[in-house]
């Protein structure tokens, strides 16, 4: 366990904040500062001259063209709009630049302040194998795997790591290279296979081992970290509801996790976050398989899409805990506090895409735009009737977040409002999450990572 | 004035190119605007092509063995250097976007510039 650094922290109120972000998370970070009555600076590309974060923020600084590489992943053009605009601080948002070390450094180097973790916690978390040996050394439960690569005994090694499991290109990544072999009977073809898939698509046959966790779910633990060593975890977020790992539906707290294995989970996570001195607010994500044991997958060192869940659920904004640690100031919330649980919240994400179309991403005009409301409805949007949504950007419209005292009022909710959103002139994924509100085994809250991409199927069938 | 001769007075400025009419005596004072005289909307069309800043940061006229002068109605070449503007580590160039008269300079040194501000016009030459 590292200690905190002794340095010390002054505490000093912002001033000024440039967000450099885009699209609802702009907007929603934009709401915070100004309840906090800080100025708020807007970037935009020139693709998103209209767009409402623009509009909304204090000032507004064009910092490139429409192509991301060019403007929101510019560090130097980011920067050079913080100094100039004489902002204390800058709040990356998620996506974008917000878990990279450099760009954070750059920042501290204009001598402005970063709304995250110190860069050196951010290289430490976002490399997936020195994450993994942290892990380990912190005691977090990893999924159990070969470690190295394995050249010889290949049959011993993957005995040790234990069947079913996955054989991984050594070079692969993003999904490609993996064979899994369900037993011990099934390891030698698979490994042929595997080694010689590998060899062809990386030009390296070597493969590692790692165990096939079954119908996992995929459970998360936001976490706020102060600079003076406190550490608290909020109750777990399920997001086993994803495609090809995009989360659709991220709900909190999980219909599968019991309060001692809450605990548990939120233990690890502490311990994890006090190894590297974390500090700032992110999430320590789980696979749980189906006997509750639980395995560590990554860290994100920055606020998520999913964040407004947890914040129904314990009543506090998250981007203000994280300007508040970025001030300098001590953490108010008791580890206690931070884990009550007050309602079940549920976020719906509302992409322009056809999902009869394999999700094709639909950009365009929005013709007629009437988001849902009422009672324990929340929409966090960047879209306005008349917008035209880029092609340059992510498909992320809206999120739709409800809340209510149990799971089942809820998602009664979740259909109320889905029903009330109207949206013209471009497809979104509004019909298809109507269609997991009908599906028996969501209703019951069985889900796991494979339950989309099941009931895709399944009502492909129907057709 | 009687309306007689008003009328007649605004019916002769009809068949003149006057924009704009004033007739002063004492006791008496007409002053008289037709439509071509009002502002017109944004819809203008200017000649000058403009130069652009290629980056947001600070303008800075000269830049490392770069030094230069600026003066409006300079000739410029398409191409020619016209300062740098400074992001945070990187500079990038401002170069002219045709060959002409510098008509107007819209910047000057330690100014802050964004993407895509123009910062200079260009008269372009008559081929």
């Amino acid at each position: 366990m590292t200690k905190p650094e002794t340095k010390t922290i002054t505490v000093k109120k912002f001033n000024k904040v440039l967000i450099a972000n885009r699209g609802e998370i702009a907007l929603r970070i934009i709401r915070t500062l100004r309840e906090m009555d800080i100025k708020s600076v807007a970037v935009y590309s020139q693709a998103d001259k209209f767009s409402a974060h623009v509009k909304a923020a204090d000032e507004a600084v064009c910092i490139g063209p429409a192509s991301s590489k060019d403007s929101y992943l510019n560090i130097d053009a980011v920067v050079a709009a913080a100094r100039l605009s004489g902002a204390d601080a800058v709040h990356p948002g998620y996506g974008f630049l917000s878990e990279n070390a450099r760009f954070a450094q750059a920042v501290i180097d204009a001598g402005i302040i970063f709304i995250g973790p110190r860069p050196e916690a951010i290289l430490k978390l976002g490399e997936k194998s020195r994450a993994r040996e942290l892990a380990i050394k912190s005691g977090v439960p990893v999924i159990p795997g070969s470690d190295c690569v394995v050249e010889k005994n290949h049959l011993q090694a993957a005995r040790k790591v234990g069947f079913p499991l996955m054989i991984k290109a050594t070079m692969g990544g993003g999904g490609r290279g993996m064979r899994p072999a369900m037993s011990e009977a099934d390891f030698p073809k698979a490994l042929d296979t595997a080694t010689a898939e590998a060899q062809a698509a990386f030009g390296d046959g070597r493969v590692y081992f790692e165990r096939l966790v079954l119908n996992p779910r995929h459970i998360e633990v936001q976490l706020a970290a102060d600079n003076y060593g406190n550490v608290v975890a909020f109750a777990e977020r399920d997001c086993s509801m994803q495609r090809k790992n995009q989360k659709l539906i991220e709900e909190s707290p999980s219909p599968f996790v019991d309060k001692k294995t809450r605990e548990a989970l939120c233990a690890a996570a502490i311990r994890l976050a006090q190894a590297v001195g974390y500090s700032g607010v992110g999430t320590v994500e789980f696979l749980m398989d189906e006997s509750r044991k639980f395995y560590f997958m990554e860290v994100n060192t920055r606020l998520q899409v999913e964040h407004p869940v947890t914040e129904l659920v314990s009543g506090f904004d998250l981007v203000r805990i994280q300007i508040e640690i970025a001030q300098g100031q001590k953490l108010s919330i008791t580890r206690g506090r931070a884990l009550q649980i007050n309602c079940h919240a549920v976020e719906h994400r509302i992409n322009a895409e056809d999902y009869t179309k394999n999700f094709l991403p639909c950009p365009g005009a929005v013709a007629e735009w009437v988001p849902s409301g009422g009672i324990g409805v929340r929409v966090d949007t960047h879209v306005y009737p008349g917008y035209t949504i880029p092609s340059f950007y992510d498909s992320l419209i809206a999120k739709l977040i409800v809340w209510a005292p149990t799971r089942g009022q809820a998602l009664k909710r979740s259909a109320r409002a889905m029903g009330e959103f109207t949206v013209r002139g471009v497809d979104t994924t509004i019909p298809f999450h109507k269609l997991i509100l009908n599906d028996a085994d969501f209703a019951a809250g069985r889900m796991n990572t494979g339950l989309v991409e099941k009931i895709l199927k399944k009502h492909e069938n129907k057709k | 004035m009687d309306t007689r001769t008003l009328a007649r007075f605004i019916a002769w400025s009809k068949t003149t190119d006057l924009q704009e009419l004033i007739y002063k005596k004492p006791g008496a004072s007409v002053q008289i605007k037709t439509a071509a005289a009002a502002p017109h909307a944004a819809d203008f069309s200017s000649k000058l092509t403009p130069v652009l800043s290629p980056a947001v940061g600070i303008y800075h006229s000269g830049a490392k063995g770069k030094e230069i002068v600026l003066k409006e109605n300079a000739e410029v070449k398409k191409g020619a250097f016209l300062g740098v503007v400074e992001m945070n580590k990187t500079a990038k160039e401002v170069l002219a976007a045709a060959d002409g008269l510098l008509k107007i300079i819209g910047v000057s040194d330690g100014q802050c510039a964004e993407y895509g501000q123009p910062l200079f016009f260009i008269e372009p030459k008559q081929p």
